[in-house]
């Protein structure tokens, strides 16, 4: 990891460099962040959630944060930072105060979207903000982040699966999916386990598009 | 008893509140749970006794197996935490109120002494609790001449009660209360004892079934009469509001809207005097809140979810190019004052009730044809799956004659495929030639239940039957078949016999002096 040393802007704040790049400016940091807002005003106008792709040494996010409150607004936002050492930096000089403002480490990024909770977070559609100095020096990481795909192996991810639902899945061991695998129930002639009514419920619940279909002409499975 | 009532069908979700007051009306003792999707929770809150509503966030789980940056592990996890806490209870009775393959599928998954509706047999045929359940199956697409509501009330085998009230918000109705009271008083001085009719006008396609031309008419009418008084009723989107701006500027800001989420528009709602509405969660919010309404339909299909309410109206437009907004004015006469309907672009029917239930009598219809494949089919559905003996007289003879003499083709050709099946059916045994013949017969009949006549609804009914034989060994099978074969011909000849009955009705009625000639000659 490179170093990072800590400059003082003209204002008096501490600025990280990074491999010779300054994460704010050093003249006012603080006023570029405030342009930071008012350019990305369209994304956060009438939005709660957010997440920040970058934490520079979060100039950008207290205006934002300072913005939100002067809107009265319940808001929650989440800092994706590939650098670690950035982040304890971070924390040990200028700390967020609340919870309401998350950092979130880009280590592993398949552990990251295999979280629960901040799976959660993204199905509530927050409204992403780039700190473009965090992106350019990260743009690997976060490359991989925006462009993440799980896989759609059973095998992959049975480990993750509710440890009921365990004992069914970490069987599979070829490259089959939860359809293949739901097919191949389905093709049974009869059901043994009452899990395979769960699957195959399953199935008939994110396969059909709109209310789970009757198919009269053929009601049996 | 602890029972739960899977809801999955979001069209239609609140009128399971009747099936809540049936189970609470048999005993006060009854622990009564839903199940049904996000979308419904907030409506589920509106029922009353309901001890626990478990959700099912559909939408949010198939997001999550449809997009990638989602495992699917967390798709599956999602459904199993929303099953676990019904998956724990031993539940007494399980009710499958949305009767579909889905909703069967987690009432046999659960634990549960009793299914009543449809479930999943090892063999993974569906298995129907009674008749009526497999009826509710197969009608799926509002094909049941019989209201879900007997279809329920069948299904559970106990009486139908209407509902006493809504969980709505205290607040919510004394506000209501509070600001029609002041329109009444505002009003007054132009209005004596003047009539709330609300107007609803999107339908649940999320068109404007009523036009804006046509509400501007009607508005103009109510607004300019002595007697009535428009409320526009909205839930705030983007389509409505252009409406009601247009309308606004029409009538300088002076019509009252109210716009209000279906969770409080039971307030208002009990505040009218006749709601006109379009869409089926309005529709059933109004009859549980006992409000009467004036269901405008974009077509035929009513019959099975149209208002419960005796005496609600339901309007079927008979053209799209006609201005119905007269022809609503003049319902709502006719509903307020009994004015006689001498002209309508609507043809509209009257919630009555017979032997199997509610029923819509023709109020003002010139579709003949519809009104007797109505009346003729119900007589068939009563006959056949209820051993009920109904009859109404429809009128139009010429017609009903036309339409009985159309029938007797296709019954004929049914009739002869069926018996030609039953006898390769019976030789099949000795005969891979006959095993073929009873196939391709079998599959002729299952492709009459496509057809459009008074015989079809028996051989879906048989099809569905045949398809989800319940044995695992071919001996009980060959025996259920045989049994359905002859059952449906059973059935056809209950059909030829109505149709045989309703023709001398008809001949009699056409010649009285010579039925009263041959009395007195006896």
């Amino acid at each position: 990891m490179p170093e990072i040393v800590l400059k003082e802007a003209r204002t008096g704040h501490d600025v990280p460099v990074i491999d010779g790049v300054y994460l704010h400016s050093i003249y006012n940091p603080v006023k570029e962040a405030e342009a930071f807002v008012t350019t990305n005003m369209s994304l956060i106008d009438n939005r709660h959630q957010f997440i920040v792709l970058g934490l520079g040494f979060g100039f950008h996010v207290d205006q934002l944060i300072k913005y939100l409150v002067s809107k009265k607004v319940d808001y929650q936002i989440i800092i994706i930072e590939p650098n670690l050492e950035l982040i304890k930096l971070f924390n040990q000089k200028r700390p967020f105060l609340n919870n309401k403002t998350v950092i979130k480490h880009l280590g592993d990024v398949n552990k990251l979207y295999s979280e629960q909770t901040f799976l959660n977070y993204l199905y509530d559609k927050p409204s992403v903000l780039v700190h473009d100095v965090s992106l350019n020096l990260n743009l690997e990481m976060f490359k991989q982040f925006l462009k993440y795909k799980h896989s759609s192996y059973v095998r992959d991810y049975a480990s993750i699966v509710h440890p009921e639902l365990q004992k069914d899945l970490l069987k599979i061991t070829d490259e089959s999916s939860i359809d293949d695998f739901t097919k191949s129930i389905s093709r049974l002639k009869t059901l043994t386990d009452k899990k395979d009514l769960f699957f195959l419920a399953f199935h008939m619940l994110t396969v059909e598009v709109g209310e789970a279909k009757n198919e009269n002409s053929n009601p049996g499975l | 008893m602890k029972i739960l009532i899977l809801a999955y069908n979001t069209k239609d979700f609140l009128s399971c509140a009747h099936l809540v007051n049936q189970y609470r009306a048999h005993s006060d003792r009854n622990e009564i749970h839903i199940s049904c999707f996000q979308e419904s929770a907030n409506l589920a809150k509106l029922i009353p006794y309901v001890k626990q509503v478990h959700v099912v966030d559909r939408k949010k789980i198939q997001t999550f197996k449809s997009r990638q940056i989602y495992s699917d592990a967390h798709a599956l996890n999602l459904f199993w935490n929303a099953l676990t806490p019904m998956r724990s209870e031993v539940w007494d009775e399980i009710y499958t109120y949305s009767c579909d393959q889905f909703t069967a599928l987690i009432a046999s998954f659960l634990n549960t002494k009793k299914i009543k509706g449809v479930s999943f047999n090892p063999n993974k045929s569906l298995h129907a609790s009674s008749t009526m359940a497999m009826l509710k199956l197969i009608s799926q697409n509002n094909a049941s001449t019989i209201h879900a509501h007997d279809l329920d009330t069948q299904i559970n085998s106990l009486p139908f009660t209407k509902g006493s009230h809504l969980n709505i918000d205290r607040e919510f109705i004394n506000l209501a209360n509070e600001n029609f009271k002041i329109i009444r008083k505002k009003l007054a001085h132009t209005k004596t004892e003047v009539k709330f009719v609300g107007i609803q006008f999107v339908g649940d396609d999320g068109q404007l079934a009523i036009e804006e031309h046509e509400l501007i008419s009607l508005v103009d009418s109510l607004y300019k009469s002595d007697s009535y008084y428009p409320i526009l009723l909205i839930q705030g989107d983007a389509e409505e509001k252009e409406v009601i701006n247009l309308i606004n500027k029409s009538f300088n800001n002076q019509i009252i809207t109210i716009n209000a989420d279906l969770y409080v528009a039971g307030a208002v709602l009990k505040n009218l005097d006749l709601v006109i509405c379009a869409n089926q969660s309005y529709l059933q919010l109004a009859d549980l809140c006992e409000t009467s309404s004036l269901c405008v339909h974009p077509n035929t299909s009513f019959y099975q979810n149209g208002s419960s309410l005796i005496n609600s109206l339901t309007a079927v437009r008979r053209t799209e190019e006609a201005n119905i907004g007269p022809s609503l004015y003049a319902t709502i006469e006719y509903y307020f004052e009994n004015t006689k309907i001498t002209r309508s672009e609507l043809d509209l029917y009257l919630t009555a009730q017979d032997e199997l239930g509610i029923i819509y009598r023709p109020l003002y219809s010139q579709n003949a044809r519809r009104d007797i494949e109505y009346f003729l089919s119900r007589q068939v559905a009563a006959k056949v799956f209820a051993q009920t003996e109904i009859f109404h007289a429809v009128g139009h003879e010429k017609e009903m004659s036309r339409y009985i003499t159309e029938q007797k083709e296709p019954m004929t050709t049914i009739l002869r495929t069926l018996l030609s099946t039953i006898r390769s059916f019976i030789n099949a045994k000795n005969s891979t030639r006959n095993t073929h013949e009873f196939l391709i017969g079998m599959d002729k009949l299952f492709n009459f239940s496509n057809e459009k006549n008074l015989c079809s609804s028996v051989v879906h009914y048989f099809k569905a039957r045949i398809e989800n034989a319940p044995y695992g060994n071919s001996e009980e099978n060959h025996r259920y078949v045989e049994k359905c074969l002859f059952e449906l011909k059973n059935n056809l000849q209950t059909i030829s016999q109505i149709l045989v009955s309703t023709s001398e009705r008809i001949h009699r009625s056409a010649n009285p002096a010579a039925n009263t000639k041959s009395e007195l000659s006896l």
